[in-house]
């Protein structure tokens, strides 16, 4: 479809608006309230043009291209009215040095006079050189505003976490407000008042954190003005470059922004683009990337011990002494932890070392006891194959949603986001908190409830029979006393989980770790079967499933079995190589301690060798998120002190050792042998293959029979209990506990 | 039935309420019941008559004698006259001016005789809080005509054909509105009467709700059957309580008799009506604005296309009319397209209501039909301007409308005309300015109004009606410079062409009008420092002329600030240092006496610096 | 023991009952009164505040946090429509209200100056009530009963053809501080 716009001919597709088509063709046409996330709200008036055919001017923003349409965009007549409406918004905003004529000479003190508590022009604001409004200003040429100005009413308010909110910036396009409800599901900012005294606020006034605000930045990253700023960049300088990257801190893989000054990072972003998050973030992404990375408590050189006390040592010196003394240890005596917040390199890389340089007994990680193993294990015992793999954007059309051991919007932010579209589009949603061991209880009597029809729909086959007559056997009624839950209530839940639009059932580390066990998990499963619904595996770490993958691929090789349960017979291993989280050393417990980490803590400190690693910022790498795809981190920024890859320290120790097949040269090497080795990773991790949109592969699983919740559950010992992370857990630094504010944030 | 030999039809619309009209009926029960009149004189209270400023209003039926302005103390006398003698008073008569007969039947006078009545028609006749009474005036005839012998396609045909168009804004034409949302597949339609009457000096809707809410109700509920709505809204304003009270019964009542609800008089067709009150706010007569008020959001307006007929209420097809446009349906399916369309003007069809009120001899709701020249409604119906002032100008269409001079006393009133004129039909507000107003004070008040009440939502509108409003505050304060004139006019073009809704784009209408018409003032305003009508505070100067004053201590007594000093017999002087301007000693001085005059300009300046205010004793 | 139940951001829409602490309070009571005369639809917000602000004559906090709770809609969403309308007044009114017409009408036939004799007889500014919530004065932009005009209502009543020595008439009892209901405007929650 073609329009002519100025007089040129224009083609293009689907149902843009007329402001994404100029945009698109590079055609000038200011807006300051349209945001590519957020429903057109026609507010600003800068983006009017003129339709042919259409009475007097039409916003760009909210109307839609349509074949054959005539646009002007910048007749006389529009380029006054467009100047009169900014001059307007002008004379509610300090503007001084918008139209300065010595504007550019200022350029060069901008950031020295930054740290000032009003702002009167743009040498003072935060937002200098990122304003949308200044830019639009510069864009139009404005000189003069013919008008007496007016302060728009309101204090700075600084008196909350991360966030500063100046209303005398506000042009009140409503982007924040819009994006906290439409996008957020949040309205924690709202209008206040009306007319010529409207503000932007909160509900009486509170502050952000007394207000419910998740601190998800949202609102600050779609200010066009600096009326809500990122606290900590404000006085800073703006960065020289962007790198994006992917989120290490959770399970979602969230594509960030982040900008770098000087070697530093200065802040982070979500990416508009990102695949996950689509210009989302939560508060750890956003706000606190700059700190996990520049962490005082950061390892940044090969530490050894000597004398009772670790000491500086060169990688030289560090590694030679960790081959020497590995070197003692027989097959079976060094044990390994990893965790699954490490990229899908360097794991690879640890298992293999393990196999085949250590003989290990066993790598414990951190997939260990997570919602995708829980499931793993579930098909394990069943004998049949458990799909893992979702979309996340899929959520948004269920019809009903049922939480298990999950708080969404701190641990799993944007399938909460997810799950408000949902809800807003008339999903039913119930969240099960607090697992109790009734678990199974609950989802057998919903099982029994689920309306006689839909049941009948269920295939006799694949064990539905067998399924079918373990609901007769249950009490209901029994069951809704035993859950202090009443009978109408859970028939209602039932009977929504049944809608025709899929159930999803968002599976959450808490509920497997929890003393469900596989009983429960397979009276979920047949409950999802039953409705035709879906279960959906929600980890916190970012590389679970990879992580999940590649063990599974050593598994054959490994002696399966878990390092200190202290009840089965196996020796206790002499040595200990802890690329990840391990229960805090007790002195002497092992011989030989290696730790492989990013942040010191309280292992750290007992070891004899610490190797300083780098966090995901500094080193690229695949993490494969919940949804079980897989992404390429990008390296932001160069390795801090000394710290290295953690593929690279075990490549190099591999090589002290002795050892062959360890000759990878980049991440890029590492990724071609595990593409091999873990046939899942196919494409994924080919290093040509690596999109942005590739999926762990996996057998083709059909809805899966009905599994028989009682030959399961005997099965059930073998698995090792694992312990859910914390949300707010990166590689042995705890944010909440580090950051101020984020604790503010958390101890509400 | 019970037949009365006589109805005393009391008047409770607002106006007659507030004069007293239910002490007066309290009145006429008693003295009835105490001459045993009981089985013959009914009493019956009404909707609201138009002609309140006489109020309370009571007419006799069926001899049609108007009586006006009526106390319960006139009670005994007027019962034993007029209802066992069988003499009209004409003491309690409507006398047109001094000097003239008193006329005693409501037809004869002139605010009455010229009007054509549909929407009003049941205005004074009927008791609103009784459906049998509507009824009895062939109430939902109409009603059973559309749901049984119509298709609604000719439902909307009907509509189409009569001409009508909506009578509370920009005059879309309804059937076009009602064919465009019946077109729609999207389901379920709804339709809403927007009763959120907000033009300052508007005040028809409510008389309607009050007077006649069924014919709302039977107008709405044919719209809905040619929509194919199954739910309604009727939006009024929550400064309207009586007219919610009514409102309220007529639904109720409507339920009961099978005309709302389920299987309308068993025809099958459903269709539900419920009331939303305001909550105080102009911008909610704006119908998108209006639609989020319903879903109980802030009245933020949204960009059209696409139109409620489109995307309305909860996204869905909604077709939006107000109250008087509501009110004219059934008349035109009861009676045919042909009939209602042979009334008004080629473009504008039917009749209008407006408000004629301000400087005028009657005030009141009047009915005229559409191409009426302003001259037969300002003085043939309205009588003029009181106390022999001279007409100056004439607002219509409040906020959103303009005011037209003397020279245009000529002019139709139908839409196009008005608007070519640069006012505006609107809603039918008509305020009449003698030479006592001053038209930028006039345009200030509209701008403070709009700015007030702007939703706050887009830029032009928001920023650009403050920023008139203090152009205009500098004018008034004399202040203002040639140069705001041109300021003034390219705002007005901003705000014009760039806001969202038609509260912006219309805000600028008053000062652009006065500004077309009356240059002149803002020019003196400017230039001289003259405030033409004595109006603008900063321009004028009180002063006692001594060769007038008879030293009366009124005006004394009646300053709040102090400022008059003075003895009994002797003249009194204010001091102008003091003096706030607020017009007491001007307001209080015996007419006869007229000691206190306003100067302005040069005059007045002149005056202050000859005699300065007398030092303190 | 299992226990559904909302989270904070991430549900706005919860279709089933979420179990609700009762705190027995008369805003929750009288919340809940009125939104059950509404069906407990959340569209009926605006009409929940109007009703309670006739029984309250004002909206306190207390009220509005228990009108978010009870409808299940977003504190800042309710304070947001309060605060638009200018029916609602968030702050205690006085004992006595008196409302000046500011309609057209109103205006020429000299309403501006009664507001401002009843500002100076109450010695408050428009939109304000009296230090010891004795008495409100307020401004409305148009009551419909334009043909009585310049207009004031006090208490409830209407008075046409306003002027200075009616307004000292009407205002006498106010001012003398006679006639004085109990005070009852504490607001819901003490």
């Amino acid at each position: 479809m073609t329009i002519t716009i100025d007089g040129r001919s224009i083609a293009f597709e689907g149902r843009p608006t007329l402001l994404e088509v100029v945009a698109a063709n590079g055609i000038f046409v200011p807006s300051l309230c349209d945001h590519p996330g957020l429903e057109p709200y026609a507010a600003c008036r800068l983006c009017l043009v003129e339709v042919q055919g259409r009475k007097g001017f039409v916003p760009a923003c909210s109307t839609a291209a349509e074949e054959g349409m005539v646009i002007r965009t910048s007749t006389p007549e529009l380029v006054a009215l467009r100047r009169g409406i900014l001059e307007l918004i002008l004379a509610e905003h300090p503007h001084a040095c918008l139209i300065c004529s010595e504007k550019t000479s200022c350029d060069d003190f901008k950031s020295t006079i930054r740290k000032t508590g009003e702002v009167t022009g743009c040498v003072l604001c935060p937002a200098n050189g990122r304003c949308q409004l200044q830019k639009v200003v510069g864009a139009m040429g404005l000189e003069v505003v013919p008008f007496p100005s007016h302060r728009r009413p309101g204090e700075v308010r600084r008196d909350d976490p991360f966030i500063d909110r100046d209303n005398s910036l506000c042009i009140l396009c409503g982007r924040c407000v819009r994006v906290c409800r439409e996008v957020r599901g949040a309205s924690v900012l709202t209008f206040v008042s009306r007319g010529s005294g409207t503000v932007i606020g909160t509900a009486i006034d509170r502050r952000l954190i007394d207000s419910g605000c998740q601190f998800c930045g949202a609102c600050v990253d779609v200010c066009p003005t600096g009326s809500l700023a990122d606290r900590a960049v404000r006085y800073e300088r703006l960065p020289e470059t962007e790198k994006k990257s992917v989120c290490p801190f959770c399970g979602q893989g969230c594509s960030l922004t982040v900008g770098l000054r000087e070697g530093r990072i200065l802040g982070s972003a979500p990416d508009p683009e990102g695949r996950v998050n689509r210009g989302q973030a939560c508060v750890r992404g956003r706000f606190l990337v700059k700190q996990a990375v520049h962490h005082p408590r950061r390892l940044l050189r090969p530490l050894v011990r000597e004398n009772g006390s670790l000491r500086n040592a060169t990688w030289e010196e560090a590694l030679a002494l960790a081959a020497e003394r590995l070197a003692k240890f027989g097959p079976g005596e060094v044990a390994v932890a990893a965790s699954s917040q490490n990229s899908c390199e360097d794991l690879y890389v640890l298992h293999k070392f393990a196999a085949e340089v250590l003989k290990a007994p066993v790598v414990v990680g951190t997939w260990s006891g997570s919602a995708a193993e829980g499931l793993r294990a579930l098909g394990r015992a069943a004998g049949q194959a458990v799909s893992l793999n979702f979309r996340m954007s899929d959520i948004g059309f269920a019809g009903a949603i049922l939480i298990l051991g999950e708080d969404l919007p701190r641990a799993q932010p944007m399938v909460g986001l997810q799950v408000n579209k949902a809800v807003a589009r008339g999903a039913a949603l119930t969240e099960l908190r607090i697992p109790s061991g009734k678990e199974e209880l609950f989802l057998t009597a919903l099982a029994a409830l689920v309306p006689k029809a839909s049941r009948a729909a269920a295939p006799d086959a694949d064990g539905g029979k067998t399924f079918k007559a373990h609901l007769d056997k249950a009490d209901t009624a029994a069951a809704a006393r035993a859950l202090s839950i009443s009978k109408k209530e859970l028939l209602e839940v039932s009977s929504r989980l049944a809608d025709p639009k899929p159930s999803f059932f968002l599976l959450g580390p808490d509920f497997v770790s929890g003393v469900a066990g596989l009983g429960g998990l397979a009276a979920l499963w047949n409950l999802a079967r039953l409705v035709g619904g879906r279960v959906i595996p929600l980890d916190r770490e970012a590389n679970v499933r990879g992580g999940l993958v590649i063990a599974e691929a050593f598994s054959a090789r490994l002696s399966a079995g878990p390092v200190r349960t202290g009840t089965s017979g196996q020796p206790k291993p002499r040595a200990l190589y802890l690329a990840g989280p391990y229960p805090k050393l007790e002195p002497g417990e092992a011989e030989f301690v290696i730790v492989q980490g990013s942040y010191d803590d309280e292992n750290s400190a007992l070891a004899d060798i610490v190797l300083p690693e780098t966090t995901s910022f500094e080193a690229e790498g695949v993490l494969v998120n919940i949804e079980g795809r897989a992404q390429l981190s990008a390296q932001v920024l160069e390795p801090l002190g000394e710290a290295k890859p953690g593929w690279w320290i075990l490549k190099s120790l591999a090589a002290k050792l002795g050892a062959t097949g360890f000759g990878f040269d980049s991440a890029e090497d590492v990724r071609r042998e595990l593409a091999a080795a873990a046939p899942a990773f196919g494409k994924a991790a080919s290093p040509a293959g690596l999109g942005d949109d590739e999926f762990l592969a996996e057998e083709p699983a059909g809805a899966g029979a009905f599994i028989d919740i009682e030959s399961v559950r005997s099965r059930d010992a073998r698995r090792p209990p694992g312990a859910s992370r914390d949300a707010d857990d990166y590689k042995g630094l705890h944010l909440a506990r580090e950051n101020k504010s984020l604790k503010l944030v958390r101890g509400r | 039935m019970k037949q009365y030999r006589t109805h005393l039809l009391v008047c409770a619309g607002t106006g007659c309420v507030s004069s007293g009209a239910f002490a007066l009926k309290d009145a006429l029960e008693k003295e009835i019941a105490g001459r045993g009149l009981k089985d013959e004189v009914l009493v019956v209270t009404t909707g609201c008559n138009g002609f309140c400023e006489r109020g309370p209003i009571l007419i006799v039926h069926p001899d049609n004698i108007f009586y006006q302005r009526l106390t319960p103390a006139d009670v005994p006398y007027l019962v034993e006259e007029h209802l066992l003698k069988g003499r009209p008073v004409p003491k309690h008569m409507y006398v047109p001016s001094a000097g003239i007969e008193p006329v005693p039947r409501m037809s004869d006078i002139d605010f009455f005789k010229h009007q054509r009545l549909i929407v009003l028609r049941n205005r004074g006749r009927i008791d609103p809080e009784k459906v049998e009474e509507y009824i009895a005036y062939d109430g939902y005839e109409a009603l059973a005509k559309a749901l049984t012998a119509m298709t609604p396609e000719a439902v909307v045909a009907e509509v189409t054909a009569s001409g009508l168009r909506g009578r509370g804004g920009a005059g879309f034409p309804t059937g076009r509105k009602w064919a465009l949302c019946r077109r729609e597949k999207a389901s379920p339609k709804y339709i809403i009467c927007n009763g959120d009457e907000g033009d300052p000096g508007a005040f028809m809707d409510r008389s309607v709700l009050e007077a006649d809410p069924h014919a709302v109700i039977e107008g709405m509920v044919i719209g809905a059957k040619a929509i194919g709505a199954a739910k309604g809204f009727v939006y009024i304003r929550d400064e309207y309580p009586l007219a919610v009270a009514r409102m309220g019964i007529a639904i109720g009542q409507a339920k009961e008799r099978g005309l709302l609800g389920e299987n309308i008089l068993g025809s099958g067709f459903d269709f539900d009506l419920e009331i939303v009150r305001g909550a105080g706010a102009f911008v909610s007569g704006e119908e998108t604005a209006l639609i989020a008020s319903i879903e109980g959001q802030r009245a933020f307006p949204r960009q059209r296309p696409p139109y409620p007929a489109q995307q309305g209420l909860w996204g869905k097809p909604t077709v939006i009319n107000n109250v008087e446009t509501w009110a004219n349906v059934a008349s035109i399916i009861r009676r045919g397209a042909a009939w209602f369309s042979s009334l008004g003007t080629e473009t504008s069809k039917g009749t209008k209501i407006f408000s004629l009120v301000g400087k005028i001899k009657n005030t009141g709701l009047v009915e005229v039909p559409m191409g009426i020249r302003l001259r037969d409604i300002i003085f043939g119906i309205g009588g003029g301007i009181p106390g022999g002032r001279e007409f100056k100008a004439i607002q219509i269409g409040g906020p959103s409308g303009g005011c037209i001079p003397k020279d245009l006393l000529d002019l139709p009133v139908d839409y196009e005309s008005l608007t070519q004129a640069g006012a505006m039909m609107g809603s039918g507000g008509m305020i009449v300015m003698d030479q006592d107003t001053c038209m930028v004070d006039i345009a200030l008040y509209f701008l403070r109004f709009t700015q007030e009440e702007s939703c706050g939502k887009c830029a032009p509108c928001r920023i650009g009606t403050r920023q008139m409003a203090e152009i205009l505050a500098r004018i008034t304060a004399g202040e203002g410079s040639l140069e705001d004139i041109k300021k003034l006019e390219t705002l007005a073009l901003t705000v014009k062409q760039g806001s969202l809704c038609g509260l912006g784009q219309t805000a600028p209408n008053p000062v652009l009008s006065t500004l077309r018409y009356f240059r002149e003032e803002y020019l003196a305003h400017i230039s001289e420092k003259r405030c033409p009508a004595r109006v603008c505070k900063n321009l004028i100067t009180f002063f006692i002329e001594p060769e007038k004053c008879v030293g009366c201590l009124l005006c004394l007594k009646n300053c709040p600030a102090n400022a008059i000093s003075g003895e009994r017999k002797k003249v009194h002087v204010i001091d102008q240092a003091a003096c706030i301007k607020c017009g007491a000693c001007f307001n209080v001085c015996p007419a006869k006496i007229q000691a206190v005059a306003k100067y302005t300009g040069e005059e007045g300046r002149a005056l202050l610096d000859e005699r300065p205010a007398p030092a303190e004793p | 023991m299992p226990r559904k139940k909302k989270t904070g951001t991430v549900a706005s829409g919860t279709v089933f009952p979420v179990m609700k602490k009762a705190a027995p309070s008369p805003g929750r009571t009288a919340a809940r009164e009125v939104i059950g005369k509404y069906g407990g639809r959340k569209r009926a917000v605006i009409q929940v505040l109007q009703d309670l602000q006739e029984r309250f004559r004002w909206l306190s906090v207390e009220t509005l946090e228990a009108v978010a709770l009870e409808l299940d809609v977003p504190l800042a969403h309710v304070y947001s429509v309060a605060t638009f309308y200018k029916s609602f007044s968030l702050e205690p009114r006085g004992r006595h209200i008196c409302t000046v017409c500011m309609g057209t009408a109103c205006h020429v036939r000299g309403g501006t100056a009664v507001l401002e004799h009843f500002e100076r007889r109450l010695g408050i500014p428009a939109g304000q009530t009296s230090p010891g919530g004795e008495v409100t004065l307020e401004r409305v932009n148009c009551l419909g009963a334009c043909a009585l005009a310049p207009l004031a209502v006090v208490d409830g009543r209407y008075y046409g053809q306003m002027n200075e020595s009616k307004a000292n008439e009407v205002l006498k009892p106010i001012l003398a501080g006679r006639d004085a209901p109990p005070a009852s405007d504490k607001g819901p929650v003490d």
